[in-house]
């Protein structure tokens, strides 16, 4: 029934997520990005990712907070059209930026 | 290949001197005698019997230790008899006449029933038979290999067993809108797995609270009705969650003594056990969806009349899967000079979330009719998320009765739509994050006319999302069944929200300016 999300770490403080962030996969990305120390410059890839619910979007956004908080940040890499409209529906738009390249987290 | 063999000679012999000493068994036929002591060593039961298939058929010729262990017999007991005697009234005579056929047609056999010790204690078997053959292809003996399987046959009936009221609990999870039939499809799971676990009998499951619904289901396991129903026994375990409180049991019924022996108490119970989790899984989380709903349904307002010159409508459905009750809201609160219209969506569901949709509905109410700022009534939202641990969405429109001034503020929800003769569009409002995530970011108004004639419909995501499917399209799928929409709004709203995907709950609040009086006439009253 819940789709399959698949959350690996191509480098270091690097997630690429594959599939639907819902409410049924949404807690596997708050785990995985659990892992990461607060103070990462935290790059999640969401080029395999169309679909994100308001609960993934509750994950990235405590995920964006507790890393400021410990001094590290949150980029989202590879974001579609799609999913860039959602945060500007969402008003996170400045809370989750965005980033083109994968820049130093390569 | 080893020669022929000379059981006077005491030994197999070819070309290149003495292969095996030899033996005989009970019947003077010889054996190698490395063979016989490998028989004789080896853990896995061997029988082998004469070839003779017509009565009185086959006779044991020789059986190896192991095959006394698992039989209980001794040797002397078993030599010269007929295999027969291991069997009872639990052997399966379709599998015997199947062995008697594979034997006469010259095939090997392989199969599994019930065999019983020396003293009555009936046993799972699987074994396999071939044929020995002498130099003209003439069955001589035939040699069975033997294992009691009774561990392996109540290991996978319980895993078939546990793995169906899962099943069967996820399946009624699904189908929460009836809890009855959601109880009903779990209790047949039940009496299904209890009866696979037994083998025998009737399985039939009684829950002893009346207040979690069909009290009985049951099945029948044996095929054929018990020999003398008049004498039956039955065995039942009591269903008990791990608080230690009985909530049912489970009755294997119409069983014969025999039967009865035959069932592993351990694996009904292990089965009960598992039955009663998840039941009272089940019967909680029933709890809990009527516990919300009954808290929504409580809170939302109850739109009876809109204000002169003003039509409004609203809806708020539950989710069809399960826990999907209870975070969206919508309100509408009159004030001297406009309409207040709130629409919103707390994260998650169930009690938690409609906990805190009460609050912040009660809040928000208590703040516009106090006459406070916006700004400040984001912020005790806010605050009030922050306190609940949790985040919430919401849009907050203030429609003025005395112009065609409308203004929007939005924390991080979904733009309501504008339609009416010129089509539908969404209105852009400018979000700041969502409630409990503001950091002192204020709302910004966003300012736009509501003309004669035109609407607002304000939702939450449940209407326009779909599984699968970006919410761009689902917002442009609203404006397009709104773009053409007329007619009484509640109409309009009951048409939009029938074509939803009913995953998540969903509430709607819409209002209609009407066309002036002089100008058109008014819609009809419904």
């Amino acid at each position: 029934m819940a789709a399959e999300l698949l959350v690996d770490e191509p480098g270091p403080s690097l997630l690429r997520v594959v599939g639907e962030i819902d409410t049924h996969t949404a807690p596997t990305l708050a785990e995985r990005i659990a892992d990461i120390p607060a103070d990462a410059a935290l790059g999640i890839d969401l080029t395999g990712t169309s679909f994100i619910s308001s609960a993934g979007l509750a994950v990235l956004l405590a995920a964006a907070e507790r890393l400021e908080a410990g001094g590290g940040s949150l980029r989202l890499l590879g974001a579609s059209e799609t999913v860039i409209r959602l945060l500007e529906l969402s008003g996170l738009a400045g809370r989750l930026p965005l980033a083109d390249e994968l820049g130093d987290n390569h | 290949m080893f020669g022929r063999v000379r059981p006077d000679w005491g030994s197999v012999t070819s070309d290149r001197g003495t292969l095996f000493e030899i033996d005989t068994i009970a019947d003077g036929h010889a054996l190698p005698r490395v063979l016989i002591a490998a028989l004789e060593e080896t853990s896995s039961p061997v029988c082998i019997t004469t070839a003779d298939l017509d009565a009185p058929g086959p006779t044991i010729v020789y059986v190896n230790p192991a095959y006394s262990l698992m039989t209980r017999r001794d040797r002397a007991d078993v030599i010269g008899r007929s295999p027969r005697i291991m069997q009872g009234p639990l052997t399966d005579r379709s599998v015997l006449d199947r062995l008697r056929d594979d034997l006469s047609a010259g095939r090997p056999f392989s199969g599994e029933t019930i065999n019983y010790r020396a003293d009555g204690e009936p046993f799972h078997i699987a074994w396999s038979i071939d044929p020995v053959l002498d130099d003209h292809g003439v069955a001589t003996h035939y040699v069975a290999t033997q294992r009691d399987v009774t561990a392996e046959v109540v290991a996978e009936r319980v895993r078939l067993a546990e793995e169906g009221l899962d099943t069967a609990l996820v399946d009624a999870l699904g189908s929460p809108s009836d809890t009855e039939a959601a109880l009903a499809l779990l209790l047949d799971a039940v009496a299904v797995g209890a009866g696979r676990v037994a083998g025998y009998g009737t399985a039939e499951v009684t829950l002893r609270d009346p207040t979690l619904g069909p009290l009985r289901a049951s099945v029948d396991i044996n095929a054929e009705p018990p020999a003398n129903p008049d004498v039956t026994v039955e065995v039942r375990v009591p269903m008990t969650r791990v608080d230690g409180v009985t909530i049912g049991s489970i009755t294997i019924g119409n069983l014969r003594d025999d039967e009865r022996n035959m069932i592993d108490r351990p694996s009904l119970n292990r089965v009960a056990e598992r039955a009663a989790a998840v039941i009272t899984g089940l019967a909680e989380y029933q709890r809990q969806r009527r516990t919300a709903l009954r808290l929504q349904e409580a809170m939302l307002p109850r739109v009876d009349a809109a204000p002169d010159g003003f039509e409004i409508a609203s809806r708020y459905l539950p989710g069809d899967v399960g826990v999907y009750v209870g975070g969206d809201w919508f309100d509408v609160i009159e004030t001297a000079t406009a309409i207040v219209l709130v629409v919103g969506d707390v994260s998650g569901h169930g009690i938690d979330a409609a906990t805190t949709m009460a609050r912040l509905q009660t809040l928000t109410a208590a703040e516009i009719r106090a006459g406070r700022p916006i700004d400040q009534i984001f912020d005790v939202l806010d605050r009030a998320c922050r306190d609940d641990a949790t985040m919430a969405t919401m849009t907050l429109a203030m429609i003025s009765t005395d112009s065609e001034d409308t203004r929007i503020w939005s924390a991080g929800h979904l733009p309501p739509v504008r339609f009416g003769s010129d089509g539908a569009t969404l209105v852009a409002v400018s979000p700041i994050p969502p409630l409990g995530h503001l950091r002192g970011e204020q709302p910004t108004a966003t300012t736009t006319p509501l003309s004669d004639g035109e609407s607002l419909l304000f939702f939450t995501d449940g209407l326009v999302e779909r599984r699968g499917e970006p919410l761009p399209e689902g917002l442009d799928r609203l404006c397009a069944a709104l773009g053409h929409a007329a007619g009484p709004l509640d109409d309009i709203v009951d048409s939009v929200i029938s074509s939803r995907s009913a995953e998540d709950d969903t509430a709607v609040v819409a209002v209609r300016r009407h066309p002036s009086a002089d100008e058109h006439e008014p819609p009809s009253p419904r």
